[in-house]
């Protein structure tokens, strides 16, 4: 019983104590390390990062090219007026809808096109001298 | 670190795509309506012309006036100024109007009609005399040279006059023609349709029924038609048989906007 009670303290004994001001020094050296480790090595050269990044942009580049495609497909804004008669049915999905549409083209067909309206002009300026 | 680079690289990547894709819009935008907007800025210009020519006009009106009353070479000068300047504004006016037409016309669905293809060539011929004359009026020094150009400017409008009524006839029948002949795709749509899914006994009549009456309105039509592509001698086109033109398109179009009224009520059933 003495002998094992001396083996146990002989081992107890062999470990080095840390003293309570010691583990804060050695925690703080280490992460220090790590961070200055982190420091010299690129960004681009740690895989993990590199991964991120790339997922991130891939995201970012489809979010952004399916926003521009759904944009460009609303109608241009146009200016109506210069616009006498569309010539396809834009949003008809069925056939009434598309006859109908053809039907309200047709109702705006005006045989009275301003710009075609032959020029109010005087035919013969022309020089009668006074005798 | 990380955060701020991925930050700063999608930001970069939003920006060039977003400005990317403006680009593109604005390109495919104006490839769209290219030809409308040439139209919209033609007819501007049409109508500051005009303007230009009637403030001219008015000048030169008064200018008439002050010859006659003071019969002095310093009156007879401004006046030969002033009609100069009238004239040279008219003919501007008339090369943006045949500039319209010609626009119209090429804006026309069928490329190949020799109809077209001799009108075409008309207004360019049109187009190329009247600048001719542009340039004659312009050197005009005198009232005797202005009076010479006074002269051929009166047979050009007549030929004007031709191709204007007859330019505008077409323009407004082509359009009529295309909405016909969508009309006509409707109906076979509609009779396919009709055959392929065949219904029930009373539904079936009313189906005939219909068809019935869009085929009487399709013969209504084809006879408005017909009268409407009666072929003119060439001394008969003025101003009288182009109101009654219209008026035989107008009934057409009214035919139209029947039968396409019978065949919406027809695909619903």
């Amino acid at each position: 019983m003495l002998k094992e009670a001396e083996h146990n303290q002989t081992i107890f004994s062999q470990v080095e104590p840390i003293l309570d001001d010691q583990l804060p020094k050695k925690s703080l050296l280490k992460s220090k390390e790590v961070v200055t480790q982190e420091h010299k090595t690129p960004w681009f050269k740690q895989p993990r990062k590199v991964i991120i990044a790339v997922v991130l942009s891939l995201t970012f580049l489809m979010v952004t090219m399916w926003l521009l495609l759904a944009q460009n497909k609303t109608e241009p804004s146009v200016v109506l007026d210069q616009l006498p008669i569309p010539t396809k049915s834009p949003v008809a999905t069925d056939l009434p809808a598309q006859i109908e549409n053809t039907r309200q083209r047709l109702k705006r067909l005006d045989f009275q096109d301003s710009a075609l309206v032959f020029p109010q002009i005087d035919r013969k300026i022309y020089i009668n001298l006074v005798d | 670190m990380l955060k701020r680079t991925v930050f700063f690289i999608g930001l970069f990547m939003s920006l060039l795509l977003v400005l990317g894709a403006q680009v593109i819009r604005a390109q495919s935008d104006t490839y769209v309506s290219a030809d409308q907007n040439k139209r919209g800025e033609l007819v501007k210009t049409y109508g500051a012309q005009i303007q230009a020519y009637q403030d001219t006009y008015r000048r030169y009106s008064l200018a008439y006036t002050q010859y006659r009353q003071l019969q002095t070479i310093a009156s007879l000068g401004e006046l030969v100024d002033l009609s100069r300047e009238t004239m040279r504004r008219r003919g501007e006016v008339i090369l943006t109007y045949l500039d319209i037409l010609y626009l119209e016309l090429q804006l026309v669905s069928d490329e190949q009609s020799a109809s077209k293809q001799t009108l075409l060539k008309g207004l360019e011929q049109l187009h190329y005399d009247f600048l001719l004359q542009q340039n004659l009026i312009a050197n005009s020094q005198d009232y005797k040279a202005l009076n010479t150009r006074a002269e051929a400017f009166v047979d050009l409008i007549w030929t004007l006059d031709y191709y204007s009524l007859k330019t505008k006839a077409y323009v407004y029948s082509s359009k009529v023609q295309d909405f016909y002949l969508e009309t006509q795709s409707y109906a076979k749509q509609i009779e396919e349709e009709y055959q392929q899914n065949p219904k029930s006994n009373s539904k079936a009549v009313e189906r005939q029924r219909a068809m019935d009456q869009i085929a009487d309105s399709f013969a209504k039509l084809e006879s408005l038609r017909q009268a409407v592509d009666k072929e003119e001698a060439e001394d008969e086109i003025d101003q009288g048989w182009y109101t009654q033109y219209l008026s035989k398109l107008q009934a057409v179009q009214n035919q139209l906007l029947l039968v396409l009224a019978y065949l919406k009520e027809a695909s619903r059933l």
